[in-house]
């Protein structure tokens, strides 16, 4: 399902490319995986706080979708598609290793505005002392994620992190709407629990 | 980020977005690009696994996983529930293929005892069978039809054992009448007969005994050399009674009996 105007332009795009792989243009594809490989690659990452099985899994969920292009109808986006073989392989990897937690995580990009400005409002602290803070709450946040269970947290992934709506989320994986809004509402509340530290209801005080 | 957010309000929807921030380097994605260029080679060149023609084919059956299941499942259940109703509706036909196992072993019998004249004991087997008919019919309710008369057979009921006890008490009445009288009175042949016919009645004070009879019939056993297995394997029989009860061995347990009056006199 393709919600907006700018997500149907891309997967018309995504079609045109698919049918030229389909059609024997092999290197074609490497048009797809340059286009989708860093959000796929943020989500796995996201779920499993790992950078290397992360990069693992974003390789073989695109190796999958490259052998199995010719079975893609365009029922669906190839967006989709694509993360629903990621998700897929994410949780098999994660249930296999289910008590194997190791963090390794990537560093925070501050340049990014919307990070920035959470940062500001958490600490005053400047240079050494606001790479630390950076760093603990960068900790807090993946262990928080770690206590969610492997299906509320694709849940949260996708909704909260790669902005992906109800509906999507419900096709990739493979639920009701319903049951992706309860999944959301309870992870929230755990997450809210664990975060509760760093969570600012009321303005500060200057 | 909201707009209305101000600089101090921190929610957990704005602590998950710092994780969109966390992204790999350049240098990360040239050995990401290498190491998938890599893998994407190595599965062109790779030869599928054969068996992953199944896969694709069960994972577009697993919709008719459940339906396929629950039929399995009547059907078993359907299956048992009429083999375990079987036996009971061919009663009958169990019984009429007993006769049938038991047929030949008349002839057997017949052709073993060639001591014993053929036509007698044809006509006493005949006629013990015939007073077994009787029996059942005479101790069937008014009310009963005929029909239970006709579908349990007293033939059916014989083991082979009985064949050969009937065989013997035909010998026997065939040299010496009275004393196989005496024997059958005794001895309750007639309940050897026809031992499990479901029609017969018998009082139970009719079966208790006196003790004196029950020496008798002990001491009478000795002279039945063959005894009932339960078994019927006719072959097995036959061999028993030939090995066991010869011509003169019959002879020398009846030439033991004396009957006088009311008195039975035994010689060991």
């Amino acid at each position: 399902m393709v919600s907006s105007p700018e997500r149907q332009q891309e997967a018309d795009s995504d079609w045109d490319i698919v049918q030229r792989v389909q059609a024997g243009d092999v290197a074609a594809f490497d048009e797809l995986s340059i286009r989708y490989r860093g959000r796929v690659y943020g989500m796995i990452y996201n779920m499993t706080s790992n950078r290397e099985d992360a990069a693992d899994l974003t390789q073989d969920a695109l190796i999958k979708a490259f052998q199995s292009i010719n079975r893609f109808q365009g029922q669906s986006s190839f967006f989709t598609w694509l993360y629903r073989i990621a998700v897929n392989s994410t949780l098999t990897h994660l249930r296999k290793n289910r008590r194997r937690t190791f963090f390794s995580l990537e560093k925070v990009n501050e340049d990014d505005r919307q990070s920035a400005e959470v940062i500001e409002a958490l600490t005053d602290n400047t240079g050494a002392e606001r790479n630390t803070f950076v760093k603990e709450l960068q900790e807090k946040l993946n262990e928080a994620m770690q206590k969610l269970s492997i299906r509320h947290r694709t849940v949260v992934t996708l909704f909260e992190i790669d902005g992906l709506g109800h509906q999507e989320i419900a096709e990739i994986t493979n639920c009701s709407v319903g049951t992706v809004r309860s999944r959301l509402h309870y992870a929230k509340q755990i997450l809210q629990a664990e975060l509760q530290p760093y969570i600012r209801n009321e303005k500060r005080p200057h | 980020m909201r707009n209305d957010r101000t600089k101090s309000q921190v929610t957990v929807e704005d602590l998950l977005s710092l994780k969109r921030a966390e992204r790999p380097d350049a240098e990360f994605w040239h050995q990401f690009e290498r190491e998938m260029r890599v893998k994407q080679l190595a599965a062109i060149v790779e030869p599928r696994p054969f068996w992953a023609p199944f896969i694709r084919v069960g994972s577009r059956m697993a919709r008719f996983q459940l339906p396929v299941g629950a039929t399995a499942i009547l059907a078993l259940t359907f299956l048992t529930v009429r083999e375990y109703r079987l036996p009971e509706a061919t009663d009958t036909q169990f019984i009429s293929q007993s006769v049938a196992s038991i047929a030949p072993v008349n002839t057997t019998e017949v052709a073993f005892a060639n001591t014993v004249e053929t036509t007698a004991q044809d006509t006493i087997t005949e006629n013990i069978v015939s007073e077994a008919n009787v029996m059942v019919a005479s101790n069937e309710p008014a009310a009963e039809p005929a029909s239970v008369a006709v579908e349990v057979q007293p033939e059916s009921v014989y083991s082979p054992a009985d064949e050969a006890i009937a065989a013997n008490l035909a010998a026997v009445r065939a040299k010496t009448p009275e004393l196989a009288r005496l024997i059958a009175r005794v001895s309750g042949v007639e309940e050897i007969i026809n031992p499990r016919s479901p029609s017969k009645v018998v009082d139970p004070l009719v079966r208790v005994k006196a003790p004196s009879t029950s020496r008798t019939s002990r001491l009478l056993a000795s002279a039945l050399l063959v005894k009932y297995t339960g078994g019927r394997d006719t072959r097995g029989s036959v061999t028993r009674v030939e090995r066991g009860l010869t011509e003169d061995r019959v002879y020398d347990s009846i030439s033991r009996f004396g009957v006088k009056a009311d008195r039975l006199a035994i010689s060991f």
